[in-house]
């Protein structure tokens, strides 16, 4: 059967063309703009980015609530633990606190992210320069997920979904220093606690042999936030496979040619 | 379908008998730019008779989904701007759900409403009818960071919905003070 290749028809206006609504990640590419559905299309229900399909609107009146997540362990907030270290290696962000504005942590000189696809990449601060290995992960506000600004490294909380993991290291001699939109804030010491130190902050020496990084994960809706003893002196490349990152080899996007 | 105009309200429960689940949903159009951009963020809260937060817990938005008994939820977790309320789930204590919208706070700039356009918020049955739209006026916004943009209410027996079209300067700071939340 021929092809038909006439012009568009505009003289039958009992017939419309309906558009496959668009799933999610057709929406997302999409980020300018953020509408709802045509009102009068009713079928397609007012699901703003990523409509709903006739079958689910008028089928279902009332949504089935969300299966619970199982809660996590218990764990200290922000506003429990001043310094992240010996006494308290862990805290947790509730869900709030997670999602708005930005994570900032002053005197990092190496980070590294893992997205939640698993696209990976660093940064290390240099006297002279910002080095680059790996694939930085764009957000759609146009904001790297995690990156440095001003010499602080910043997390894009509104996009906190797209985060897996994060690493976050000083220099070994200055403390690391983290705070959130609401001004909460703590430390975390430069110095590794000795090991089988039974309580107390960092009382290691600064001579140690081992220094304090901060890593950061994303468990559902929250941040988790540990303090992990490093050896000093490891170059960027060694504190990567040391937490199990393999950076993603970073391609130049290209136009794509067309015929 | 009415449209509204900020102050104005309309009898939802009243003129349409039997609703019982409502759609609240947002729309707006940023003018796109190549720097930092400004992200908005729907936010529903369920006060109480003093118009304050319920608790922590009684917020909803993308990274909160549902409120505790499961009366407002998000509809999806990709961020989709629509709210869903039951009205009939909606405990006795809740007398307002605001609807806000704030542009996300990251410190890398682009942390107002001066790139927003054509905002508005509009009420559905669950099946799609439109049943009220506002169309939020965004004049001289450049100060605005965070916007009531209407409110669910209890009126004797029925539901109503006010548009407001509130900016707060402040931001998230000051709804978080206005509806006593930890945010």
């Amino acid at each position: 059967m021929a092809l038909n290749t006439a012009a568009v028809r505009r003289d039958l206006p009992y017939l419309r063309r309906r558009v496959t609504p668009a799933g999610p990640e057709n929406a997302a590419a999409e980020p300018v703009s953020t509408r709802s559905t045509d009102t009068a299309s009713p079928s397609r229900g007012l699901s703003l980015g990523a409509p709903v399909s006739s079958a689910t609107a008028l089928a279902s009146n009332r949504r089935p609530s969300r299966p619970r997540q199982p809660e996590p362990f218990t764990a200290p907030t922000i506003d429990e633990v001043r310094e992240l270290g010996g006494e308290h290696p862990v805290l947790r962000l509730d869900a709030r606190r997670s999602a708005i504005g930005s994570l900032i942590v002053s005197g990092a000189y190496a980070i590294a992210w893992e997205s939640s696809t698993r696209v990976t990449g660093a940064l290390t601060l240099t006297s002279s320069a910002l080095e680059s290995v790996g694939t930085s992960v764009m957000t759609g506000g146009n904001r790297a997920l995690v990156g440095f600004d001003d010499g602080d490294a910043i997390v894009a909380l509104r996009h906190l979904h797209e985060l897996r993991r994060a690493l976050f290291v000083g220099n070994g001699s200055e403390p690391l220093g983290i705070q959130l939109f609401d001004g909460s804030s703590f430390t975390v010491p430069a110095d590794a606690p000795p090991a089988g130190a039974a309580t107390g902050a960092a009382t290691g020496t600064a001579a140690g042999s081992r220094m304090l990084a901060l890593t950061l994960l994303r468990v559902n809706a929250f941040i988790e936030l540990r303090a992990e003893p490093v050896a000093r002196g490891l170059t960027p490349a060694e504190l990567h496979r040391e937490f199990g990152y393999q950076l993603t080899a970073h391609v130049d996007p290209r136009q794509p040619r067309m015929r | 379908m009415a449209t509204l105009i900020p102050g104005a309200n309309a009898a939802l429960t009243a003129e349409n008998p039997g609703l019982q689940q409502v759609v609240v949903a947002f729309g707006w159009e940023v003018i796109p730019s190549r720097g930092p951009r400004a992200e908005l963020v729907p936010l529903a809260i369920m006060c109480d008779a003093s118009d304050k937060a319920l608790s922590n817990d009684h917020l909803v938005f993308f990274n909160q989904l549902e409120s505790r008994d499961g009366s407002v939820q998000f509809v999806d977790t990709s961020d989709i701007e629509e709210i869903d309320v039951d009205l009939g789930l909606v405990p006795e204590a809740v007398e307002k759900i605001a609807f806000l919208v704030y542009v996300d706070p990251d410190v890398r700039g682009a942390a107002d409403f001066s790139a927003v356009r054509s905002a508005y918020v509009r009420v559905a049955t669950s099946d799609g009818r439109e049943l009220v739209r506002f169309d939020v006026p965004l004049t001289d916004n450049r100060t605005v960071h965070a916007m009531l943009f209407g409110e669910l209410y209890r009126h004797r027996a029925d539901w109503k919905f006010r548009a407001i079209g509130q900016g707060y300067a402040n931001g998230l700071t000051g709804v978080a003070r206005d509806y006593q939340i930890e945010l």
